[in-house]
């Protein structure tokens, strides 16, 4: 018997497309922003400047919390939000403290690459005891937290290099909650709620978060509730910040980019819905 | 930034770059050999890192201390220890000890802050003014508050959802499916960042776009 072959109209023909041929439209997308940049406008939204107002009002001797949780695998979304707090803190000659925690085990590859792109803070005029620590990796999780935020001598007796704290002249009055300024939380997972949870409820120590961006909407309820101070959602909200510290950097580059795969993305769910619609009017669904 | 002429760092970044090939050739292309040497490649450079991390946390946050004195310590290396009893059949019972540890100081910390920040912290960012300084301030806060009300009132399960409840457990559904409507597109953009990363590295590796 002779085979009947199947007609397949251009619907059809969608619907089973090889889904690696969209994979490669999605590169070719992506990609050409980045060798010819658009420059899209960014838009500041509020959190994005309430995180920068918090920071530009930081006093001389006030001193940051710069708690890194999340890992090099998300550094695509972490990184560019750190690089431009960091020019920020630079500029204004704000002291801070380094450590790590949560996801953040590879957290000396992330220190070296924020550092290699904003410049050592010896660079910048900073002394290291004086102007800035660096504590390393706390385990525990949110008890280590809660552990260094009650007594930090307890969690942490020595830098990542080994020295005395108290031979650091810049932690001679930092040791609970309320000694911070500013606690800044880059994260990848639900760690960034320690730091509501047991400094800025607690004590209204201001709390800034930088967090990947399936957390964004988890986070605006704590930003309508006023326990957190502000926070840069992703590439967005690094963007946001690079614009308002007048530092272009690649999360303003790579925003092009993001706008394009997501037209293309709406473009593609149109598409498919409409050929589902047209099957269904046809009963072939 | 100029091209790197360390030859250490060009053999670095040109390892990655054939990583990250390898790693994509499984969506681009089909499985390969080359994919599974790139993730065999990752998960054990990862596994090797965490490693480090743990013993260096360990000795800087427990052994050194015991050194210099200050025995308590002693009991805490012996719980973590005991953990690894889960190895041996015959006395993986005594492993559930620190692991029952583990859980109830978490839980206890985690407890203390939960009725604050998750329940009562919610709560306050539901309670907003219907009518606040510009009219979209207002709709904005009506919408929050009409979809938070209708979304919890969603999960009343007592009560078979037809009448009065059922129309607005409606509006709840659709509100909860709007927000994972919006949880999906910043999962979208989470992905597109990380892609778009690779392929900023691949472009400057290759010389396309400057370092």
């Amino acid at each position: 018997m002779a085979k009947v072959e199947e007609k397949k109209d251009i619907w059809t023909k969608l619907e089973t497309i090889d889904q690696r041929i969209w994979y490669w439209i999605l590169i070719v997308v992506l990609a050409a922003p980045l060798i010819r940049p658009l420059m899209l406008p960014i838009t500041v939204t509020e959190e994005t400047l309430a995180a920068y107002d918090v920071m530009d009002a930081i006093p001389p001797d006030g001193v940051v919390m710069v708690f890194i949780g999340a890992g090099a695998g998300m550094w695509p979304e972490v990184m560019p939000a750190m690089v431009a707090v960091m020019h920020h803190m630079y500029s204004m000659n704000t002291k801070f403290v380094l450590l790590a925690g949560a996801m953040a085990t590879d957290y000396k590859l992330t220190v070296e690459k924020m550092f290699s792109e904003t410049g050592w803070p010896e660079e910048h005029g900073y002394k290291y005891g004086e102007d800035w620590a660096y504590f390393g990796f706390f385990a525990g999780g949110e008890s280590g937290f809660v552990g260094l935020v009650e007594d930090f001598r307890k969690v942490y007796k020595v830098d990542e290099y080994g020295a005395d704290i108290e031979g650091l002249p810049l932690m001679k009055n930092i040791n609970t909650a309320t000694d911070w300024e500013v606690i800044w939380s880059y994260t990848s997972g639900l760690d960034w709620i320690w730091p509501i949870r047991h400094t800025s409820i607690p004590y209204g120590v201001p709390v800034l978060i930088s967090v990947v961006a399936p957390g964004i909407p988890e986070v605006i309820p704590w930003l309508l509730s006023g326990d957190i101070a502000g926070f840069l959602g992703s590439t967005k909200g690094a963007a946001e910040y690079e614009q308002l510290i007048k530092t272009p950097g690649s999360a303003s580059k790579n925003l092009d980019a993001i706008n394009l795969g997501h037209i293309l993305l709406m473009a593609t769910v149109a598409l498919g819905n409409i050929a589902f619609f047209v099957r269904r009017s046809r009963g072939e669904v | 930034m100029a091209y790197p002429t360390d030859p250490i760092v060009i053999a670095g970044i040109w390892t990655a770059a054939v990583m990250v090939i390898c790693t994509y050739s499984y969506p681009l292309y089909k499985e390969t050999y080359l994919w599974r040497l790139a993730e065999h490649t990752y998960i054990g450079t990862a596994t090797a890192i965490v490693l480090i991390t743990a013993i260096r946390t360990l000795i800087k946050s427990s052994v050194t201390p015991l050194m210099k004195g200050q025995t308590q310590f002693i009991l805490l290396i012996i719980l973590g220890l005991l953990l690894y009893t889960r190895f041996l059949p015959k006395y993986r019972h005594i492993g559930r000890w620190p692991i029952a540890w583990i859980i109830g100081v978490g839980l206890a910390v985690a407890l203390r802050g939960i009725a604050t920040t998750d329940v009562l912290a919610n709560l306050r960012a539901g309670i907003l003014p219907i009518v606040a300084e510009t009219p979209l301030v207002s709709f904005n806060n009506i919408i929050i508050i009409i979809t938070t009300f209708t979304s919890l009132i969603y999960f009343i399960f007592t009560r078979e959802h037809t009448g009065a409840l059922g129309a607005t457990t409606k509006i709840g559904r659709y509100a909860i499916m709007t927000f994972l409507g919006s949880y999906y597109g910043n999962i979208i953009m989470a992905r597109f960042s990380l892609l778009i990363d690779r392929i900023d590295f691949l472009l400057k590796v290759f010389g396309i776009i400057p370092f």
